[in-house]
């Protein structure tokens, strides 16, 4: 006599509740969506504040002024605005203007202001990497504050 | 001779290809997922400039500006060649009905505004409409910019 197997039944999972959270998720995260990477950048208009000479004599402010001309960049500080530094506004020089900060941010920690102080002709893609170099140091994969803090100064 | 009917089996769907597209579906949206309250429509013609901020836009009164100096105040055009007139009386109105609804007890020189230029925008330009919005008191610009890929 055959003996007639029985087929086991094939359990299938059921997926209608997760289903249902994925589709939730995906109006939530429809509606939150940006497909384009926008972020922001802080700056302030100038604020003027007057020194005393006791002031001056007390404690010498950096005074941390970069002007952005389409060729070059100069670093100048000190309340005489005297030239530190300058180098090609180019990959090569942003990369030594970053170096030169974070020397000035090592013997200055407790400033965090800069002033940009662009040339009329220079175009806006040429000032935001600036900011972005002053602001920030990203090298070696890492990251460290140096001027967070960017006023506009016009020439 | 009376024939019997056969029972009928529920219906079953093969949901797996479905539950495939989703998951992936799922995977792009929570890469494109931003916390930020800012929602922006960048202007036609405004190419955004790079940058490596990472620091997330907040809500606050936005101004474009085009290459072909086209500008616009929460995106109502005020026309081209940057009609700074207009400029101011927009921005007036604007800090004055933000006195009115007094809806965040902010200094006055803490009003934040959003600015969206066009990268080949020259800083002359860039400097007046700066000057024209801190003198209606938003002294907290947010530079709106693209993040390097």
């Amino acid at each position: 006599m055959i003996i007639r197997r029985k087929t086991p039944k094939i359990t299938r999972l059921n997926l209608i509740p997760i289903l249902d959270a994925i589709f939730i998720f995906i109006f939530f995260l429809l509606m939150s969506a940006q497909f384009l990477d926008i972020y922001e950048i802080h700056a302030n208009t100038p604020a003027t504040k007057q020194i005393t000479e006791k002031e001056e004599q007390e404690k010498k402010p950096l005074n941390l002024k970069v002007l952005i001309s389409s060729e070059e960049l100069i670093l100048k500080t000190g309340l005489n605005s005297i030239t530190v530094a300058t180098f090609d506004n180019n990959k090569e020089g942003l990369a030594g203007l970053t170096a030169k900060l974070v020397e000035l941010k090592a013997s200055h920690p407790n400033e965090k202001t800069a002033i940009i102080v662009p040339n009329n002709t220079v175009k806006y893609k040429k000032i935001i990497p600036v900011i972005d170099h002053v602001k920030l140091n990203k090298t070696n994969g890492k990251e460290s504050e140096l001027f967070k803090l960017i006023v506009f100064e016009s020439n | 001779m009376r024939r019997q009917r056969r029972k009928k089996e529920p219906l079953d769907i093969d949901i797996t290809s479905l539950l495939d597209i989703l998951v992936i579906m799922l995977v792009f949206l929570l890469k494109s997922y931003n916390a930020s309250d800012l929602k922006l429509d960048v202007a036609k013609g405004i190419q955004l400039a790079k940058s490596q901020s990472t620091t997330l836009g907040h809500h606050a009164i936005t101004i474009q500006i085009s290459q072909k100096q086209e500008i616009w105040v929460n995106h109502k055009s005020l026309g081209q060649d940057i009609n700074y007139e207009k400029l101011n009386h927009e921005l007036k109105a604007f800090a004055q009905t933000e006195k009115k609804e007094e809806k965040k007890a902010k200094a006055e020189n803490e009003k934040m505004i959003n600015v969206v230029f066009d990268q080949e925008l020259a800083y002359s330009e860039v400097k007046n409409v700066m000057r024209v919005v801190a003198t209606n008191g938003f002294n907290n610009f947010k530079f709106i910019v693209k993040g390097e890929e």
